[in-house]
């Protein structure tokens, strides 16, 4: 991946792959949003709940009550809309970013790495010149047209989505994953009821086959996407990828969908100017002939910094683990916002015990009475959550009347297959012990 | 030129793996065959249990009109053990609280306890009252018949008397035992291959594999579910004060009037543990979960004396112990001492995390009684 800084922050090149990278992603964005609002996840995730485990440091945000929440997803909608047809753009990449980016911060039961991908991307493409061919727009103030972009907003987003693909792929190279074939020994088995493919799934070979190349494909896809000789055959392998990924694993959703049409950024210009001539065809746009004074959209001094700094903290942010003890898929410091999809098979059970120092009685609480399936299912497995809840138990348990109740939490976590082991240390009150950024000293060793 | 590399590189890598995995443990056989696993389930296991849940239910109803009729202790006699019987059916359908029977509500409309009495009573005196409301649920089913035909405190006679001088509390009663009856026979006949065929449905080829809406991922969901909620909490540990930090609820166990609650507990873990091993209502051996287990050993890397299903079934028969030696009436037992009944709540806990944690871990079952997408 080399870029000369110069030519990035200078230079420019065809507008073509900037603009319909801003409709596809507006596309699939409305379409996700359909998807997401027709299987009802918008009361279920976000009205039913009546606890929400936020992000540290945003314990501010909370979801609009009544039918807010229903608003929200039609903001999302109509500026995913908006976005792809160019009109009032950059408010609606605004405000595509700050209604998606707030759902996405209610509730971390629900992140998912390609949702903290589309908010970055969302967040990019408000500086870019994205709508300045091709949109409503432009057609409505011609003077806005202009068929170049500054190389910086095509640099960035490809940056972006290789950052994706080579953490993920960075991830992957751990012993479970390669050497174990873990946790794909016991993902593929279970999908041995697919046709053609189907009995071969059950072979350890494929496990270990499948593990290897993916971490490959992680790691090297990019670089062949960037390099214009084996690109048509990396995008082969992208769709291939992609499309088997979904067949595997349904339950990723729109995902694998997104990167296929997203990763079309790394085709060159002259590839997008024909799609885009042929649009501009077919709906009969005659582009204006004159170039407009582009010197505005050259990247200069503050800019220049805001760009280092998002690209040093996009390296940066999958690394910061290394300042945690580890091992990382168990203690989960680190673990977020660092691309790691699809990783490891990890369940659990955790149960509350409570003492009431007071009155001396004990129980215990089962968090099913206060959290969805999923919200349990989720938290059973991750420290930062199960203190989360015993946080909110207590301050429950003492509007119950409770003086000062300790609260310690009985787990069980199993990871690739090992027997499950406790993950809590049981003899801890959780009341005692904050969030932090340092590491949790209450977590109990892996083996 | 770039695909040629490409292609090569994975050939030679997979030849390389393949010839690593030769030497794997020769007993192992990842060709588990699922469509005979769910055949066995439900043919042997489920449906049998239905038709004879239908069984008792019926001959339940039938003994309540000849107590009603002749209201004497030995029809009463006769009603109360009928009675039992259809609970203890009751017992070995609990696992399977998914597809037709969650369609059709039967919890709801046979074993929701502990009984409302008042709501009971009040029914009874108004005599205008729809058993099919969701309000009505504690006001029905087995418990409400328990309460009905043992009361609290009153002899026998006098049990009798009541349904002699009063046709609404006859009347009642025989509602009850009909809704039971009716519910039972819906849910049998929806899985029964010359009815509704559920079971054709179950062990289709569209329904194998692991994924949300499985076969195996809806039994796996449906049988922790009922294990945590249903035995572990709703039968035991309630009532034992676990769920009120230590204050004894007696009239919180199942059959609190009929006084047989340890009995009805002991017969639901057993039919969890002939659900595990794949054994029939007779106790006849078939593909279970535990051969299921068996087949991916090799997917659990750890080095545990015991493997994934003997340590189940460890803590199953742990767990079958301690809750035999419990007293009925639980009611008093644990009024007296609940420690025992915690230790039965504790056993249960170990048995339930290997369960629902390792057991679907390993079968790449997601835990989720709810649709999401995950990463």
């Amino acid at each position: 991946m080399i870029f000369r800084a110069n030519s990035v922050l200078s230079r420019h090149e065809s507008i073509a792959p900037l603009v319909i990278f801003r409709m596809l992603f507006g596309i699939l964005m409305a379409l996700s949003t359909i998807r997401f609002a027709a299987k009802g996840w918008i009361s279920e995730l976000y009205i039913e709940p009546r606890y929400f485990f936020t992000f540290y440091g945003f314990e501010w945000v909370k979801p609009l009550p009544g039918m807010g929440m229903y608003f929200v997803f039609a903001l999302i909608f109509v500026s995913a809309v908006t976005i792809a047809l160019g009109w009032r753009y950059r408010l609606s990449a605004i405000v595509f970013f700050l209604s998606f980016t707030y759902v996405e911060l209610i509730d971390k039961t629900n992140y998912l790495n390609h949702y903290y991908a589309i908010s970055l991307v969302s967040f990019l493409l408000i500086f870019m010149p994205a709508h300045r061919r091709f949109s409503i727009d432009s057609q409505r103030n011609p003077k806005l047209f202009s068929r170049q972009t500054p190389s910086w907003a095509p640099f960035l987003l490809k940056f972006q989505l290789g950052v994706v693909y080579f953490f993920a792929g960075v991830a992957k190279l751990n012993s479970d994953w390669l050497f174990e074939a873990q946790p794909l020994k016991i993902w593929l088995p279970a999908k041995s009821n697919l046709p053609v493919i189907g009995s071969i799934l059950e072979e350890p070979w494929a496990a270990y086959l499948l593990s290897w190349g993916g971490a490959l494909y992680d790691l090297l896809i990019v670089f062949f996407l960037l390099w214009a000789k084996s690109r048509p055959i990396a995008y082969g392998f992208v769709v291939v990828f992609h499309v088997l990924t979904y067949l595997l694993f349904p339950g990723i959703g729109m995902f694998p969908f997104i990167m296929v049409g997203l990763t079309l950024i790394y085709f060159s210009g002259d590839f997008h100017e024909k799609v885009l001539g042929k649009l501009e065809n077919l709906f009969s746009i005659q582009p204006p002939v004159q170039q407009p004074d582009r010197s505005s959209q050259e990247l200069t001094g503050v800019w220049r910094m805001a760009l280092v700094l998002f690209v040093s903290w996009q390296l940066l942010m999958p690394m910061r683990y290394v300042l945690y003890p580890g091992p990382l898929f168990w203690r989960e410091e680190g673990y977020r916002f660092s691309w790691r999809v699809m990783l490891m098979e990890k369940a659990g059970t955790v149960t509350f015990h409570v003492h009431d120092q007071a009155s001396g009685r004990k129980g215990q609480v089962a968090a099913y009475e206060y959290l969805t399936p999923q919200q349990e299912k989720m938290m059973a497995t991750q420290p930062d959550m199960i203190l989360q809840f015993a946080h909110f138990l207590a301050e429950e348990l003492k509007r119950k009347g409770l003086i000062d109740p300790e609260i310690r939490a009985e787990s069980a976590v199993s990871l690739n297959g090992r027997r499950s082991r406790p993950l809590i240390d049981p003899t801890i009150n959780l009341v005692h012990q904050q969030e932090s950024f340092s590491s949790k000293t209450w977590i109990l060793p892996a083996e | 030129m770039q695909k040629l590399v490409t292609w090569s590189l994975l050939t030679a890598l997979g030849l390389f793996i393949w010839s690593c995995g030769e030497d794997d443990d020769p007993r192992v056989d990842d060709n588990f065959d699922q469509k005979s696993f769910l055949v066995n389930i439900g043919t042997n296991l489920i449906v049998p249990a239905y038709a004879e849940l239908k069984d008792r239910s019926d001959e339940l109803y039938a003994s309540l009109q000849a107590f009603v009729a002749t209201p004497n202790p030995s029809n009463l006699e006769a009603a109360r053990d009928a009675l039992l019987e259809a609970r203890m059916a009751f017992q070995y359908c609990a696992p399977y609280q998914f597809g037709p029977a969650e369609q059709l509500g039967l919890v709801a409309d046979q074993n929701i306890f502990p009984s409302d009495k008042n709501r009971i009573e009040s029914n009874i005196l108004s005599g205008s009252y729809d058993l099919r409301l969701l309000s009505n649920s504690a006001a029905k089913g087995f418990p409400a018949l328990g309460y009905l035909l043992y009361g609290s405190e009153k002899s026998d006679e006098e049990i009798g008397n009541d349904f002699l001088n009063d046709d609404q509390r006859a009347a009642y009663l025989l509602d009850v035992a009909e809704t039971i009856s009716t519910s039972a026979a819906a849910v049998f006949t929806a899985w029964d291959p010359s009815g509704g065929n559920y079971l054709a449905e179950f062990t289709s080829d569209g329904a194998l594999g692991a994924d949300a809406g499985s076969s195996l991922g809806i039994l796996v969901n449906a049988l922790n579910l009922s294990l945590e909620r249903n035995t572990r909490d709703a039968k035991i540990g309630i009532p034992a004060g676990i769920r009120s930090l230590g204050i004894i609820i007696p009239e919180a166990t199942e059959a609190y009037y009929g006084g047989y609650s340890k009995q009805l507990a002991v017969a639901n873990l057993m039919a969890f543990k002939r659900l595990f091993l794949g054994e029939n209502l007779n106790g006849e051996p078939g593909t279970g979960f535990s051969d299921y287990l068996q087949a991916r050993s090799s997917v659990s890397s750890n080095n545990n004396e015991l493997s994934l299903e003997a340590a189940i079934l460890v803590e199953f028969d742990a767990s079958i112990a301690l809750l035999q030696a419990l007293e009925d009436p639980l009611s008093t037992s644990i009024s007296i001492d609940p420690a025992p009944a915690q230790q039965v709540f504790a056993q249960l806990q170990k048995l339930s995390v290997l369960l629902k944690t390792d057991m679907a871990s390993i079968l790449g079952v997601v835990i989720s009684y709810q649709d999401n997408d995950g990463d």
